[in-house]
């Protein structure tokens, strides 16, 4: 296990580096040059050379591309983002705020949808041959077929624009208004949840079925096991490492989603910070943002690999 | 096949793709209304009078707009599945079929590709890119290689221990005879099912992409763009946004359908279950 720990940790160092490396050259070796994007060049509309040598030497464009890499490397080390053109701040004031809100959603989303995702493939599996299991199909499809804008908008129709029953939009401080914050949350919350609910309860039922036909459950049956039993100590613990592989691509899917979400519910989180660097060209912002996210993304398909690897001894030797 | 097109599944959400396909080809020559310029005293109005489906904020006919979006979302995701799927597959059945180093870089390569939050990285590339339509094909084609390139490894590591590859081998064969005609064959089953599938979540990207303003600008119509722009208004006229909904849901659906439907015919295992 230790030999594999360290293999696994040092590729992920690797990838971290990799992905630190990649967005550095996107923002400088590709066509367009950041300084005009910027300053808002557009066909109608050109910056003066002045003002584009003011701004590369303000983001330390014009210095020699090796020197701009130490110095980016050497930042990301002291965790130093470089500060926001829009308000002057370090990036990592705003993304360390923005984080937290945007978890606000996702921890709630996705043990919402890891939860309920398990019980209704449970339910769909045991249910099958019965009219209940396609039914529980067809919404599973639905429910990662809708894309989350849409969900979004068919929430906000009816729970706050018919019923009023909540606000259509925005967000308030749990520790301002704890019972308003959290009105704030439901809408966002769930439609953040549908697609991994779907995807996580199709997973689930067809390894769940999957098991059902193996000998040890005819042996369980035999000896008197009763079916909750059986199911949630014998057959869900065998069938966990796929669900889990699943639910693992579900967090990672979630970063994205939480962009669509964060938009149509104006919530400000990372998603949204994103979006508003990118109407405002901040470039450090959105840099910072690209990185912290996929930061995030690889040490999410860290874990996973990890729990994986921890409840199935055979993949450590690969 | 004769088992897939038993599929009433299959048969429904095939009529309705080959409907799709016709409107992304025809479209302009079969829209009610050939040109969707703006037209301030038909705002808003809603379906029926001429107008099937109603009229945006703008006048224009909603469903000239969805039969024209349907070019874009087609385009989009029909040829960055293309581009991945060749280009994935053929990196599979290098990496599968020679092994040591050219396996180890080129499956080294997808492990990397996979490292990236796709819808973050789409994002963060067509705002340095542009949101041209190639910029759009091409980045959603390339975030697409790894699960082609996948499936086309593990199936030939297992279709290069076959005896008729030996077979073909022991007579002389090319590597690349070898390869297109006793390996490709058997990724066509798993690679159809994949094809199915991420034309799905290609629509969804592509649909996302442009819901947040970053797709392909105007005028192309986008049933993306066509939600955002007209939610403002859906408080008292929804039919802005449904039927777009609708349209985005129904191809997405349709695609995923299939493949659900091609997955159990062509998967032995997984029928009997």
């Amino acid at each position: 296990m230790t030999g594999f720990l360290v293999r696994r940790l040092l590729i992920t160092v690797v990838l971290i580096w990799l992905v630190t490396t990649v967005v550095f050259m996107f923002v400088r070796l590709l066509p367009g040059d950041p300084a005009s994007a910027i300053l808002g060049a557009s066909e109608s509309f050109q910056p003066t050379e002045a003002a584009l040598v003011t701004v590369r030497q303000r983001l330390g464009l014009d210095r020699p591309l090796v020197e701009q890499y130490t110095t980016y490397l050497g930042g990301l080390l002291r965790a130093d983002l470089g500060e926001s053109l829009t308000s002057g701040r370090p990036a990592t004031l705003d993304l360390r705020l923005r984080l937290g809100r945007t978890l606000q959603l996702m921890v709630p989303a996705l043990l919402l949808s890891s939860l309920l995702g398990i019980a209704i493939g449970v339910l769909a599996a045991r249910a099958r041959g019965r009219s209940l299991d396609p039914l529980l199909s067809v919404i599973g499809l639905v429910g990662f077929s809708v894309p989350v804008f849409v969900i979004g908008n068919v929430m906000v129709l009816i729970l706050a624009i018919q019923l009023e029953w909540l606000p259509s939009s925005g967000y308030i401080d749990f520790t301002q208004d704890p019972v308003r914050s959290i009105r704030y949350m439901v809408m966002p919350t769930i439609a953040l949840a549908l697609a991994p609910l779907a995807v996580t309860m199709r997973m689930t039922r067809t390894t769940v079925v999957e098991e059902l036909g193996l000998d040890y459950v005819r042996t369980a049956r035999a000896k008197g096991l009763t079916e909750r039993v059986l199911i949630y100590r014998h057959v869900l613990k065998n069938a966990m490492l796929p669900i889990l592989a699943v639910i693992g691509l579900q967090v990672g899917a979630a970063f994205s989603g939480s962009v669509i979400v964060e938009y149509v519910f104006n919530w400000p989180g990372i998603g949204r910070l994103l979006l508003q660097a990118i109407d405002s060209r901040d470039y450090p912002v959105i840099q910072g943002t690209v990185l912290l996210l996929s930061t995030l993304f690889v040490l999410v398909n860290l874990a996973t690999d990890l729990s994986y690897a921890y409840m199935n001894p055979r993949l450590r030797r690969r | 096949m004769r088992r897939v097109v038993g599929d009433p599944r299959f048969v429904v959400s095939g009529a309705f793709l080959l409907v799709l396909l016709f409107l992304a080809i025809f479209g302009p020559m079969v829209a009610p209304y050939p040109d969707d310029r703006v037209n301030a005293a038909q705002q808003l109005k809603p379906p029926g009078g001429g107008y099937l489906l109603g009229t945006d904020e703008f006048g224009r006919d909603i469903l000239t707009r969805i039969i024209l979006g349907a070019r874009l979302t087609m385009l989009v995701s029909l040829g960055s599945v293309a581009i991945a799927a060749i280009a994935g597959t053929a990196m599979g059945l290098a990496a599968g079929y020679f092994g040591g180093w050219v396996e180890l870089a080129l499956m080294r390569a997808v492990d990397a590709t996979l490292s990236f939050p796709p819808f973050v990285l789409a994002i963060f590339v067509l705002t340095f890119l542009g949101p041209r339509l190639e910029n759009l094909i091409l980045t959603m084609g390339i975030l697409f290689i790894p699960r082609y390139a996948r499936v086309a490894h593990v199936v030939t590591l297992a279709a290069k221990e076959k005896d008729y590859v030996e077979a073909a081998r022991s007579i002389g064969a090319r590597a690349w005879r070898i390869i297109g005609l006793a390996i490709l064959p058997n990724v066509f089953a798993p690679l159809i099912v994949q094809i199915s599938l991420g034309v799905g979540s290609a629509i969804l990207i592509e649909s996302g992409l442009s819901f947040l303003g970053l797709g392909p600008p105007p005028p192309a119509a986008s049933w993306g763009r066509s939600i955002q722009q007209s939610a403002r208004f859906m408080q008292l006229n929804p039919h802005v946004v449904i039927w777009p909904s609708l349209a985005i849901s129904a191809a997405v659906l349709a695609f995923n359908i299939i493949g659900d439907s091609l997955r159990d015919s062509l998967d032995p295992r997984l029928r009997i279950i």
